[in-house]
């Protein structure tokens, strides 16, 4: 799975997930909630840019 | 006449030329770069090389291209040749990485031929335009963006201004051709500062000096992987920030910024050297000097120190960028500050009907980010807005 990062520099890693915001392990990008933001400086989803 | 003047051409200015170019498609002959130096980024570059930085504190994704990826994409090329030099925790680039990737955009995109060597002295209003007066003619422009950072500004403490009056060895990193004394063996450099470039500096001193090299600092070394935390970057922390008064605002900046600290890695080589012998660390704040035409006598509330030279890392004084110029803007323009005396702009960081600001002068809308390279990326994003169909 990709991994996307936000322009603050906040990797978003499927492995890792997002415990603060309650997202699994093993959650995609792509199936984070539309309102899901960037844990660090709170950007929104369309802010973010997949990792290559 | 053109459409976009800028007014400095460091990180900020060339990134937002570039931004003007190729995200707002204004013609490339509509857009110029007013700045006092011949290469782009050059007090960017002087400041860098001075502290001997080897990695840069932010992320690759804050640089000078449009897309945030740029930088990665760079080293991944054979022309980045270099796909290893980021460091963790969040992927900074190596110093030399990031200057490579600058030079290739400004190659690439032809951001040099925009600009005009020369330096701004006065603002004059025209109708619905403004005339530039420069060192380099009269330049006559339908906005300005003012991108004058702090470099011009490097603080010197009263206790060493008057060493320097006298002839003493005394010099701020910061200072244009910036050049270490040259010790003997047995002669002792002092770095005087408590933040990442004392700590920088005093390690790339150490190893070109064959002197002993000294660091005192007011308090003990902090560590911190961030200028700020980077909630300031993104709405996190700016939404509050925007709904406050800017009195707050200044307190807000002051407060987020972490002054006085150095990244984890910089630190573990800096104690390296210390256990090693290769440097001394004291800490004490520095009451009064004096030298004897030969060595000076730092009096510290703690000690008394002994040195041959001294290199103040003390960074930049925090008062308003631009000087006489800014005043003058403000005085014939009329134009709104908070009691700090930084600029109140709008959320398309205009500071007038065709003035706009970005750096430290857009301190009280961007938060305490507006200075750093990020600030520069923020600050485009705000001024898109100008073209509503960004």
């Amino acid at each position: 799975m990709d991994k996307w990062e936000c322009p603050c520099g906040y990797i978003y890693d499927p492995e890792e997930g997002d415990a603060e915001s309650n997202i699994q392990i093993g959650t995609a990008f792509e199936n984070l909630p539309d309102d899901w933001v960037c844990p660090k400086c709170g950007a929104e989803k369309e802010f973010f840019e997949k990792l290559e | 006449m053109i459409e976009w003047l800028i007014i400095g051409g460091g990180i900020h200015g060339t990134y937002l030329s570039h931004m003007l170019v190729n995200q707002a498609d204004v013609a490339r002959d509509d857009v110029r770069v007013l700045d006092p130096h011949v290469e782009p980024l050059a007090a960017w570059t002087r400041f860098t090389a001075n502290c001997g930085m080897s990695y840069l504190r932010s992320p690759a994704t804050h640089n000078i291209d449009i897309p945030i990826l740029s930088l990665y994409r760079y080293a991944k090329s054979f022309r980045g040749n270099a796909i290893d030099a980021f460091i963790p925790p969040y992927n900074r680039p190596a110093l030399d990485l990031f200057n490579k990737h600058c030079d290739q955009v400004i190659r690439d995109n032809r951001l040099a031929a925009l600009r005009i060597v020369g330096r701004a002295l006065s603002l004059e209003k025209n109708g619905r335009s403004i005339t530039a007066e420069t060192t380099a003619g009269r330049i006559k422009s339908r906005n300005i963006i003012l991108a004058i950072g702090l470099g011009e500004q490097p603080y010197w403490p009263a206790w060493a201004c008057s060493l320097k009056e006298v002839g003493a060895r005394i010099d701020h990193l910061f200072d244009i051709g910036f050049q270490p004394a040259k010790t003997s063996d047995s002669s002792v450099t002092i770095v005087v500062g408590g933040g990442i470039s004392s700590v920088q500096a005093s390690l790339k001193l150490s190893d070109s000096l064959t002197g002993k090299v000294r660091l005192i600092s007011r308090h003990r070394l902090r560590e911190s992987q961030y200028d700020f935390d980077p909630c300031w970057i993104g709405p996190k922390c700016l939404k509050e920030f925007h709904r406050s008064d800017y009195g707050k605002r200044r307190d807000s900046v002051d407060r987020a910024r972490i002054g006085g600290s150095a990244t984890s890695e910089v630190l573990e080589e800096f104690r390296k050297a210390v256990s090693t012998g290769r440097l001394e660390f004291k800490q004490g704040c520095i009451r009064g000097a004096s030298t004897d035409g030969r060595r000076i006598r730092l009096k510290t509330d703690t000690d008394t120190e002994r040195a041959d030279a001294v290199v103040l890392a003390t960074g930049f004084l925090q008062e308003r960028p631009g000087g006489p110029f800014i005043d003058e803007v403000i005085k014939s323009f009329g134009l709104k500050c908070g009691s700090c005396g930084y600029p109140i702009v709008g959320h398309d960081l205009r500071w007038s009907d065709n003035i706009f600001v970005t750096g430290p002068l857009a301190e009280l809308q961007l938060g305490p980010c507006a200075r750093n390279i990020v600030g520069a990326r923020n600050a485009g994003r705000h001024l898109l807005n100008i073209w509503p169909s960004h």
